[in-house]
């Protein structure tokens, strides 16, 4: 597999589902007639304390959805918070394990942060590697599809709602994923994190909970 | 049974044997990894559109240096046997065919069946000095349909609370020394439900009669080891039973299985959303192992993979229970008997006596209408089917 822009070789994992030209960073996915290139998005570090560790790039995608749903609901709480613009719904794209779904989905969800972003995967952000899965490269291999994300954003969802709610005994709402991107977000691996899944994301909204 | 297809390599031109079963098949002349086709191509003379689709072979060689690829069920990125480089395949329907490797073979798996004869209990004498007369190893086709389930189940549920409370001195409850006493008190609560789920779920179902083989469906975990069907993997002696049915029932089936509610609430609000959907057809292996007894024959089938027995039948050992019921029905004789002589020498309870040597015969008798001499005794694998 090669880079449709420059040639390169394409990098990823087993599982992978989205490919990374280890030359210029282009991400490409599988379509349904074989590889297509698509802009990804890396956030850059906005917190203001110190970061203990390596620092990683954990990909999520950024889903733009349209939600009819009671107007008391979390959701809309949220929306009125956000306004003018709609909020996003966050799904991780690195794991497919369920307390890593919920509990960083919910928490980027309800914080809704600025993340500054620049086009593409920076180079120099892994030092010229950008092999994935290579342990000295921060980009962390995307192992869900975007299809799956538009599937695993109604999980997100519910699991918001239910983070709000405390006792919700139904929720009745209707989904419709617009678009999404794909977003690398630096993090660092910190056990003491449990409320997100034992990542400590480096962006300014999440300081107060790690101060 | 597979019929054979006499096809060509598209890259050499050689001919190539390909099963029914099967769907991939590696050139014996060149190596390379040919499927099957499902595109058509013209219909030569005196041939149906069917057999002309069916009769089209693609090669999925590497296209930096023709070798095999590594053909992997639900992948679209294959990596090369020989160079190891990765190429990217067009999204593919249908299903994946896989098989389950004999981990037993012929003598263990008689070797297994003589133990069985040998201990199970309930069979005849001349079952358990059977001599062996064959074992054929089958493949047994069976749909497995896999999903990743998303979601959340929410509801209210009832749970029984139990409390300890002080009752009032000399109250209804209380003690009459004027001392608190404690009382278990329980209640029913409403809680509510709120359970999230992600996770895999699994639905298995036969591809083929597996009763008329005398087979029960064999369990499957999900871990075992599976590898492509490739045409001539299997052992060229054994019998692959013809797969029935079709991917698209099997999803529809297994996606109703998987969208069932597993928390225990009541009127559940349930969103549970299936991806990654996958239907493969899996061939499972069993010895069919015959014996010739006096009585009849005996047969075992011995699961291929990790030797345990699937099912068995074998004549049945009658002498001992027939002895038992006729030494039952001799006894309630006896009693009755008595019981009348002494409801005739006796003036007092005449009725009574014999009302309960009636009773007591029919109790004694009636088993033995009810005896059925068993033919032979049939054994199938618990938790399975």
């Amino acid at each position: 597999m090669v880079c449709s822009q420059c040639g390169g070789a394409l990098e990823g994992g087993d599982d992978a589902t989205v490919f990374v030209c280890s030359n210029c960073g282009a991400a490409h996915e599988l379509g349904e007639e074989g590889l297509v290139v698509f802009p990804a998005w890396t956030a850059a570090m906005t917190t203001e304390l110190a970061v203990g560790g390596p620092v990683h790039y954990l990909p999520f995608w950024q889903e733009e959805v349209t939600v009819t749903a009671l107007p008391d609901c979390a959701w809309e709480r949220l929306r009125r918070l956000t306004a003018p613009q709609d909020p996003h719904l966050y799904v991780p794209a690195f794991s497919l394990r369920r307390p890593v779904v919920q509990l960083l989905g919910v928490r980027l969800t309800e914080m809704q942060p600025f993340l500054d972003l620049s086009l593409g995967l920076r180079p120099q952000a892994a030092g010229g590697q950008l092999e994935l899965g290579h342990p000295a490269n921060p980009f962390t291999p995307v192992v869900i599809s975007r299809a799956d994300a538009r599937t695993l954003c109604h999980f997100v969802y519910l699991a918001f709602e239910a983070h709000k709610s405390r006792e919700l005994r139904s929720v009745d709402y209707d989904l419709v994923p617009k678009g999404e991107e794909l977003v690398f977000i630096p993090a660092v691996w910190d056990p003491r994190q449990i409320h997100e899944a034992n990542w400590r994301v480096l962006l300014r909204e999440f300081d107060d909970l790690v101060a | 049974m597979g019929d054979e297809t006499r096809l060509e390599c598209p890259q050499c031109g050689a001919p190539v044997w390909l099963p029914e079963y099967a769907d991939l098949v590696e050139c014996p002349y060149c190596g390379s990894t040919l499927v099957r086709h499902e595109g058509q191509r013209p219909v030569d003379k005196g041939e149906t559109t069917a057999q002309a689709e069916r009769r089209t072979l693609r090669s999925v060689s590497c296209p930096q240096c023709a070798g095999p690829l590594d053909v992997r069920e639900g992948r679209r990125v294959l990596r090369c046997r020989s160079c190891g480089t990765r190429v990217a395949v067009g999204a593919q329907g249908g299903f994946s065919r896989w098989f389950i490797p004999a981990g037993v073979d012929r003598s263990q798996a008689a070797g297994n069946a003589v133990v069985w004869l040998r201990a199970h209990p309930g069979l005849s004498r001349a079952a358990r000095r059977a001599h062996l007369e064959g074992a054929e190893l089958f493949y047994l086709p069976m749909w497995e349909y896999r999903t990743l389930l998303a979601g959340w189940e929410f509801g209210r549920s009832l749970r029984t609370r139990a409390e300890t409370v002080k009752a009032f001195p000399g109250g209804l409850f209380g003690s009459s020394s004027g001392e608190q006493a404690e009382r278990l008190q329980l209640e029913l609560v409403e809680e509510p439900v709120a359970e999230a789920r992600l996770q895999e779920r699994r639905f298995y179902q036969a591809a083929a009669d597996f009763e008329a083989l005398g087979a029960t469906r064999p369990r499957l975990s999900g871990r075992e080891l599976l590898l492509p069907l490739l045409a001539g993997e299997l052992d060229p002696d054994s019998v692959v039973l013809e797969a029935q049915g079709t991917a698209a029932e099997v999803a529809e089936k297994g996606r109703h299985a998987a969208l069932t509610p597993l928390s225990s609430a009541t009127s559940p609000d349930v969103h549970l959303f299936p991806f990654r959907e996958s239907v493969a057809l899996l061939y499972y292996p069993l010895w069919s192992v015959r014996f010739r007894a006096r009585g009849g024959t005996c047969r075992v089938l011995v699961d291929g993979r990790d030797g345990s027995i699937n099912s068995g039948f074998a004549p049945a050992a009658n002498t001992k229970r027939i002895v038992l019921l006729g030494l039952q029905a001799l006894v309630a004789a006896g009693v009755a008997a008595f019981l009348v002589w002494l409801g005739a020498t006796g003036a007092a309870h005449r009725a009574t006596m014999i009302i309960l040597a009636v009773i007591v015969f029919i109790a004694g008798v009636a088993p033995l209408r009810r005896f059925r001499g068993e033919a032979e005794v049939e054994y199938h694998e618990p938790f399975s089917g």
